[in-house]
């Protein structure tokens, strides 16, 4: 069980980024996609995270889906409130991490489950704690982002992302900005949340991290078939 | 000193007046200006059109041809406001479009990627924009908006031409009774004074506002 994408196509300023392409990523799997750039590797984890709608094909997660593919060659997307449920199933690291500059570490974190009143205050504290010691970060829980280095602010996203227990949690480029050694270290914080049954995505450019790190490695040459 | 003592009462009544048109706007205007600017930049074309319009006829006329217009030219048509009804429409018609443009420069620096990451992480597209993105437009802005607000401190005097008793209105006559030039200085330390006053206030809110 995991995520599974069937017949995906979309096309990005009249060309095609993917075409009917079919793609999995299983429980506690870690997929790295590879490539050149402007081939829609991002375009992908984009399009699965309803960042970028697809032009046809299915997407969903376990037995939630996030669009179907109709007999007129089209897709329909489920409902909001569909959507919602599948959105929660799915995280997202961004390449810039995205951290929100006006709440702490620990703000940072709790705030998508209270908004979405999944947590308690208490309950939330409690869980971002846990991460933030996972992601061996706790100590900065009091700090506001922008001073903490590159690194540690990927931690914290790792851990804003997992607060909402996803299924499948995608990374766009984490090695971008870190040495060698803070790649390994991504690395196997990446493995580990993966053991726990995750399933993982990795968009990078670093075909040796692609190659240390994924269970399987694919690549944009198969977006168009 | 004796002229000093003399013409306090006359000068404070006028301060008073001022003050009052001043925190008017200021209150009605900041919290609208914020919306102009929303609409503006999320609405269809066509609002935002309007807007643009109206923002192009507010900043580009004098504030005083504004103020007469309302005052003079409305009565008209037919549109008659009190002296200080049309002050307060005018100033307020008139600061809340440089306001919306300011928050709209604010509204539009925020990373994409702050939208993204809200919507990626479900939180709800209200509270994401009340507790993530107007927080960060408020930093970004508050050096401009305090530009403005020191700016409507000293526009308020443009009132005079409506025969309203303000600060500036209140020591030209009393220039003009004593053949003194006191009265200038002491209203030109007055506006010194309040500027001074407004400026602290906004260092205190922009040191609060930092993260």
């Amino acid at each position: 069980m995991g995520l599974k994408a069937t017949n995906l196509t979309k096309q990005f300023n009249g060309i095609d980024v993917l075409r009917n392409f079919n793609f999995t990523i299983e429980a506690g799997e870690i997929v790295t996609l590879v490539g050149k750039s402007g081939t829609g590797k991002t375009t992908l984890m984009r399009v699965l995270n309803q960042l970028e709608k697809a032009d046809n094909g299915t997407i969903a997660i376990d037995e939630n889906y996030l669009c179907r593919e109709t007999t007129e060659d089209k897709t329909e997307y489920v409902s909001s409130k569909e959507r919602m449920v599948y959105n929660n199933q799915i995280g997202m690291v961004f390449q810039d991490y995205q951290l929100f500059p006006n709440l702490t570490v620990l703000k940072n974190c709790i705030e998508a489950p209270l908004d979405q009143k999944l947590l308690t205050k208490e309950q939330a504290i409690e869980k971002a704690e846990m991460l933030l010691t996972q992601m061996k970060i706790l100590d900065k829980k009091d700090v506001y982002p922008s001073t903490l280095s590159g690194g540690q602010q990927q931690r914290v996203a790792i851990a804003r992302a997992m607060m909402l227990n996803p299924k499948i949690l995608c990374f766009d480029e984490p090695t971008s900005a870190l040495d060698r050694d803070s790649s390994n270290e991504v690395g196997k914080m990446i493995e580990s949340i993966a053991s726990s049954g995750t399933g993982i995505l990795i968009v990078t450019h670093d075909i040796e991290f692609a190659e240390k790190f994924g269970t399987r490695v694919v690549s944009s040459d198969e977006f168009l078939r | 000193m004796d002229l000093i003592a003399e013409i306090t009462p006359s000068l404070l009544d006028g301060l008073k007046t001022t003050l009052l048109l001043f925190l008017i706007i200021v209150v009605i205007t900041i919290p609208l200006g914020f919306l102009i600017a929303c609409v503006r930049v999320y609405a269809p074309k066509w609002l935002s059109w309007i807007i643009q319009v109206y923002i192009y006829i507010m900043r580009g006329t004098p504030l005083l041809l504004q103020l007469m217009i309302v005052f003079f030219g409305l009565p008209l048509v037919g549109i008659t406001f009190d002296r200080f009804t049309a002050a307060v429409f005018t100033f307020t018609i008139n600061y809340a479009a440089y306001y919306a443009e300011i928050f709209r420069g604010g509204i539009l620096s925020i990373p994409k990627g702050q939208f993204e990451a809200i919507k990626v992480l479900g939180i709800g597209k209200i509270n994401g924009f009340r507790k993530i993105i107007i927080p960060q437009v408020m930093r970004v802005v508050l050096p401009s908006v305090g530009n403005e607000v020191i700016a409507l401190v000293k526009d308020t005097s443009l009132i005079y031409i409506l025969g309203i008793g303000e600060l500036l209105r209140a020591g030209q006559i009393a220039a003009n009774t004593y053949a003194s030039l006191i009265p200038y200085a002491a209203v030109g330390a007055i506006y010194l004074i309040v500027t001074g006053l407004v400026t602290l206030l906004l260092n205190a809110i922009e040191k609060k506002s930092n993260y």
